[in-house]
């Protein structure tokens, strides 16, 4: 952080100012969100008052239980805890193999997955559902993890790829010297030291899949199903008058993402850097 | 993009034939393996059938589907509604430039000007883009609500009562309203890549302008932003691609209503395999979406690399 704070070391008041404005425009549909997930409804209805009069903590407890947001959570994370768990199996030892292979057919093959990265999920969408019905993972969490792993394939290659590049080559020379197998030193020394990397990958994929609507909105049907957005969605349809209860059902979902975040941020902002920038 | 560059493993084998050609390839290919069945089973293979469903009538009920050629794609570029979906996807990514990538850049800009709170500042205006695009929309959704929203409590509490409206139910309006949410959840990602772009630059650059007295406004526009060019056909592109597939908020927000009138191209592409049926159209529809965002990134990409060359 020290290095960032090399230029610009005197504070332009104005400057201040307009990034505290640019920030708040981020920041008010949060706090009007919270805040009026204290409220009951008169309150929401008739005043503009930032803080509640009386502290409404039960339309918590109806969006959990009413709402079966403790379903959700559960399904949400279990979606996402999974698929990031594949995905990070399946892309590292792939981003590796980009990485570190000399061959040329094998670096052709790159240009297949940099392409998947461009295709909009929205053109296999159609097919993507009845192959999954087929299988019969459609209204079932693992159809969803697979598709989500499958449609991440490519960012995630693309991604530890470029992390792997950046390792050196000296510590695999050595060990390849010392007899060490391929896969000795792809287990052994290049995995460890590409954590930075794998973790990135993982906070992307966990936010990714915590976050998911796209597919989720298709492929999960019945409500015992439901994740997060697809239950938040479906309790605004289905509470169109009980405000204060969809006020904390959507500070229950705002929660987690925020959480995350703010404790891993930094993997994260690496993992988007990179994936935008490195080639 | 140099991939020839890059290439390590050295080939541990002295035997001759097949087997040598086996040997080289066999632990690249089994790192491989695991991501090429994932991506050809859930990515390749659909796309694939996509293109040939795109050729038939299927309704995807019937036990048999009858070849119909091109049909589906003539049939989908003269339809206005396909066109004007695709239109306000247009529309959206001209939202997207102007409010995302342009406080974005103004964010990532101030943010190297000043000394004190970066990171908070950062983190902050990040929070909206950790959201769903559900939650999001949900978000909004409550923002435009007519009677308990704050945009028209607010819109009240400054004497603007004449600006208020049905926000989401206006089809004038329900596309660039849902277009704001959108604006709102991408603006702080423009922003971390724009501060990463702006993180590269050679300090020593401003330092040189500072000794010959220049000030900040032209030092950001002189190195800055001339330093940014290849940040920028990031953003451009990545904007592309997040405006022509945005469905999340719209799908959250209005449904693609009322009547059509947010109805962007995937919720297009929705509603005609999933509610009406027509699963070729559909599907021609998607590749279509698939065709314009691959050529475009492609073309664009071109262009401003050759543009760049100059500068």
């Amino acid at each position: 952080m020290k290095r960032l704070l090399r230029f610009g070391r005197e504070s332009n008041p104005i400057v201040f100012v307009v990034l505290v404005v640019l920030t708040t425009i981020s920041l008010i549909p949060f706090l009007w969100v919270i805040t009026s997930a204290f409220k009951d409804n008169t309150e929401i209805f008739g005043s503009m008052a930032l803080l509640p009069e009386s502290w409404q903590w039960g339309n918590f407890r109806e969006a959990w239980t009413g709402g079966r947001f403790g379903i959700y959570f559960r399904n949400n994370l279990f979606v996402a805890l999974t698929t990031t768990l594949i995905s990070v199996a399946v892309a590292a030892p792939a981003g590796y193999a980009f990485a570190k292979t000399r061959l040329r057919h094998v670096s052709g093959l790159f240009y297949l997955y940099l392409f998947g990265i461009t295709l909009p999920i929205e053109s296999i969408i159609v097919p993507l559902f009845f192959q999954l019905k087929s299988l019969s993972l459609v209204d079932n969490l693992w159809g969803l993890i697979l598709a989500l792993v499958g449609t991440g394939v490519p960012f995630g290659v693309y991604l530890m790829r470029s992390f792997f590049r950046d390792l050196p080559d000296a510590l695999a020379e050595a060990a390849r010297i010392d007899g060490a197998s391929e896969w000795e030193i792809f287990f052994r020394i290049m995995m460890p030291l590409a954590k930075p990397g794998l973790l990135s990958l993982g906070v992307f994929s966990f936010l990714g899949a915590w976050n998911e609507f796209f597919l989720s909105i298709l492929l999960l049907i019945s409500e015992d199903n439901r994740t997060i957005p697809l239950g938040l969605v479906r309790f605004q349809q289905e509470n169109m008058s009980n405000y204060g209860a969809l006020f904390a059902a959507i500070t229950l979902a705002i929660i987690p993402s925020i959480l995350i975040y703010v404790v891993l941020q930094r993997q994260f902002i690496s993992g988007l850097a990179a994936g935008a920038t490195k080639g | 993009m140099n991939l020839d560059a890059q290439f390590h493993i050295p080939v541990a084998s002295n035997r001759t034939g097949p087997l040598k050609i086996w040997n080289a390839y066999r632990v690249p290919l089994t790192l491989l393996a695991p991501s090429l069945i994932f991506y050809a089973v859930f990515v390749l293979v659909p796309l694939g059938r996509a293109f040939q469903l795109s050729l038939t009538d299927w309704d995807g009920l019937a036990a048999n589907m009858n070849y119909v050629g091109a049909e589906n794609y003539s049939g989908i570029w003269t339809d206005s509604r396909f066109l004007t979906s695709l239109w306000r996807n247009v529309i959206w990514w001209a939202m997207h430039v102007l409010l995302a990538v342009g406080s974005g850049l103004l964010l990532a800009i101030l943010l190297s000007e000043v000394g004190r709170g970066r990171f908070f500042f950062r983190t902050v205006a990040f929070f909206p883009h950790v959201l769903s695009l559900a939650v999001v929309g949900v978000i909004w959704g409550q923002l435009y609500h007519p009677i308990v929203g704050l945009i028209n409590a607010g819109l009240e509490t400054f004497g603007l009562s004449s600006l208020t409206r049905i926000w989401l139910g206006d089809p004038e309006i329900a596309l660039y309203a849902v277009g704001v949410a959108s604006a709102w959840q991408a603006y702080g990602f423009y922003m971390v890549i724009f501060v990463a772009g702006i993180q590269s630059i050679d300090p020593q650059l401003h330092e040189a302008a500072r000794v010959d007295g220049a000030n900040a406004w032209q030092r950001i526009w002189d190195i800055t932003i001339p330093s940014l060019h290849n940040t920028m056909t990031v953003v451009l592109t990545l904007a592309f691609i997040s405006a022509m597939k945005g469905f999340g908020t719209v799908w959250a927000m209005t449904q693609g209503g009322p009547g059509y009138a947010s109805e962007l191209v995937a919720v297009y592409v929705w509603r005609t395999a999933f509610q009406s049926g027509a699963i070729g159209q559909a599907a021609a529809a998607g590749l279509s979406l698939a065709v314009i965002v691959i050529v475009f990134s492609t073309v664009f990409n071109r262009w401003r690399d050759r543009v760049g060359a100059y500068t």
